[in-house]
């Protein structure tokens, strides 16, 4: 990679993606007060754009995107340097059978406060329960 | 040995000794129509002695009409000195019975040539009149009887013409509806040639007509829905003509206008004494594609549909964690009627999506270790948060119990059956919750004190889109979808699921499942 990057993860940085602008932004206000960093891409190309600058300590994934389906993203996370643990998130009723086949954790959606930021405290050490 | 000689001539009490043993009634007359000699059998006949006839006429026996006919015949044979024959005479003898007689009357001579008597010989036909009638009653009889049977013959006749006609008629509007069918329809003789092909059937094949079973099969390319193709044995019109029954088995093959497959539901029945096979074929591609479509669509919709309830939910939960002192007393109830509101409006999307998935039979469930009395625990505890103390629970759990499931499915119906018990049953009620192995199945039971199900109702709330309360006329909301999806889940893991209640006393809800083998 050309673009320099910060030599580690940043531990409060949260990738969110997903297309829905609220759900964006809802993710983005609880995870703030749960103390974390947030950047937002509300497609799977974005979401790569930025990850060439940010080295996050999470990326939220839903599995719908405009532009891709969540695993294709997922797999194009898995070739990084660094690969950032992934939480799945989605509506899609199969949402369990796809994320164990991933072998990541998921969130189906809607899902509350506490559920969301129990997994994010596992990886974001700065992390707080609201 | 000498001849036996007869004397030359015979002593008239000789021949008077003949005369009267001949067995045929014999009479002799003079010139003046007096009788002067009659034989025994004559005297029998009618009935009276020869002292009675001697010197006697007709006249003084029979009535006058009789006796003026034998008068005319006895003068007739006198006259023309020849033999008379009467072939026919009634006459009724002394006794008042009717004889039916043949007479001969012949002239007798003296010996000097002088016609002087006549000798009358009788044959009493009356027997044989007898016979002749009852021959023509017979045969009169016959005659009717043969008549009838010409009748009957002929009406058999009508009647087959007629119920030939009908067949014929039937037999026409038979084909006349078999043509017409939407369905395709295939006969199969025993050998597996097809006898017949209607229209629908020809034109699913783009128009060919193959002379048998298998070669039917090659023109559609039918095969299994997994694509594989479909062995000459398992063809169902070869297993039809095995005796086998088959009922809308599902089917690829090739579409009529070559692009793609087309999906078809075939039936096959043996035909009754051996006589082969029916198969109907409907063609049910556009009803594939449409319900491939409504899948797809629920999909959407229910992604589309939670998506903003997502970001209501993490809206409910921002608030709540910005409550502090007073505010939070005031908000933290409202808050909590948010976050189940959210979660019914998120329960009532994947109720719909379920059974649109049941009913294509697209409801998949990853079976694994599942220790059954925990996850009871959890869902009891989770619908106590939810119920806000409304009602209080009472568990009997006894596990660990292990079953081999899905786990997000056997909670969904546990989650079902305690909402279910908390929608129902008054506030303040318990809900009684347990679990334990029984007879190598695990048996869950949810009761509750609510109004209870009558009898007749209690097969029918496992329906599709069934609700109590709309004959109740009440309203309880939802959309009678949940006990139906617990049902189909149970089934899913060879489990079952009833209710058991009284109007007035509660419900007693239980479902069971295979549990596995115990452990130490």
């Amino acid at each position: 990679m050309s673009t320099p990057r910060a030599p580690g993860p940043s531990s409060d940085l949260v990738l969110v993606v997903d297309d829905d602008a609220d759900l964006l932004e809802m993710l983005e206000v609880v995870l703030r007060m749960g103390n974390c960093r947030v950047v937002r891409a509300s497609s799977g190309r974005a979401a790569m754009e930025l990850l060439r600058a940010e080295q996050p300590a999470l990326v939220l994934l839903d599995l719908m995107l405009p532009d891709m389906r969540g695993e294709e993203l997922f797999e194009q996370l898995r070739s990084l340097q660094q690969p950032p643990p992934v939480v799945v998130m989605s509506a899609a009723v199969d949402t369990g059978d796809r994320a164990r086949r991933l072998g990541v954790p998921y969130l189906i959606k809607p899902f509350d406060v506490e559920g969301l930021m129990a997994l994010v405290r596992q990886v974001c050490p700065s992390a707080v329960a609201l | 040995m000498d001849a036996p000689s007869l004397p030359e001539t015979l002593s008239p009490y000789f021949l008077r000794q003949v005369i009267e043993h001949v067995g045929h009634p014999i009479f002799i007359k003079d010139r003046s129509f007096r009788f002067v000699l009659v034989n025994r059998a004559c005297c029998e006949m009618l009935g009276l002695t020869a002292e009675q006839m001697i010197g006697r006429t007709d006249y003084d026996f029979f009535p006058r009409e009789q006796a003026d006919f034998f008068r005319l015949k006895d003068t007739e044979m006198f006259r023309t000195d020849a033999k008379v024959v009467i072939e026919e005479e009634p006459i009724t003898d002394a006794r008042g019975q009717l004889h039916v007689l043949s007479t001969v009357k012949v002239p007798l001579h003296d010996e000097q040539g002088r016609l002087t008597h006549l000798v009358g010989i009788i044959h009493d036909i009356s027997h044989l009149k007898r016979v002749e009638a009852e021959l023509r009653t017979a045969n009169a009889e016959l005659a009717q009887a043969q008549q009838e049977l010409r009748q009957h013959a002929g009406q058999l006749e009508h009647q087959l013409s007629l119920r030939t006609a009908q067949l014929r008629h039937r037999n026409d509007e038979l084909m006349a509806i078999l043509a017409n069918l939407g369905e395709g329809v295939l006969v199969a003789d025993a050998t597996g040639a097809l006898v017949l092909q209607n229209d629908a059937a020809v034109n699913l094949l783009g128009g060919q007509r193959p002379a048998d079973i298998d070669a039917w099969s090659a023109a559609a390319g039918l095969r299994w829905p997994d694509g594989q193709w479909v062995s000459p044995p398992q063809l169902p019109l070869r297993r039809a003509l095995q005796g086998e029954s088959v009922h809308n088995a599902q089917f690829r093959m090739h579409a009529p206008g070559g692009q793609g497959d087309a999906w078809v539901l075939l039936s096959a029945a043996p035909l009754p004494e051996g006589r082969g096979a029916v198969c109907a074929l409907r063609d049910v591609t556009a009803l594939k594609e449409a319900e491939r479509m409504k899948e797809e669509f629920l999909q959407v919709a229910s992604h589309e549909l939670r998506t903003p309830l997502a970001s209501l939910k993490l809206m409910l939960g921002a608030v709540a964690a910005q409550l502090r002192g007073e505010q939070c007393e005031a908000l933290r109830p409202l808050i909590e009627r948010g976050h189940r509101l959210v979660d019914r409006m998120s329960r009532l999307i994947g109720d719909i999506l379920d059974s649109s998935r049941l009913q294509l039979g697209r409801l998949s469930v990853e079976l694994r270790r599942v220790e059954l009395a925990a996850l009871v625990r959890e869902a009891v505890e989770r619908a106590q948060a939810a119920s806000l103390g409304e009602h209080r629970f009472r568990l009997e759990l006894h596990g660990p119990l292990w079953v081999h499931a899905d786990g997000d499915r056997l909670d969904q119906v546990v989650g079902n059956l305690l909402a279910n018990a908390c929608k129902y049953a008054p506030a303040g009620s318990t809900v009684s919750v347990s679990c334990a192995r029984s007879n190598g199945m695990a048996l869950v039971t949810v009761r509750d004190e609510g109004p209870g199900i009558p009898p007749e109702l209690r097969e029918r709330i496992f329906d599709r889109f069934y609700q109590v309360e709309a004959r109740a006329g009440r309203s309880f909301g939802g959309l009678g979808l949940g006990l139906y999806i617990c049902r189909q889940i149970l089934a899913a893991h060879g489990g079952r699921i009833w209710v058991e209640s009284e109007p007035g006393q509660g419900s007693t809800f239980r479902f069971t499942l295979p549990a596995l083998a115990e452990e130490g």
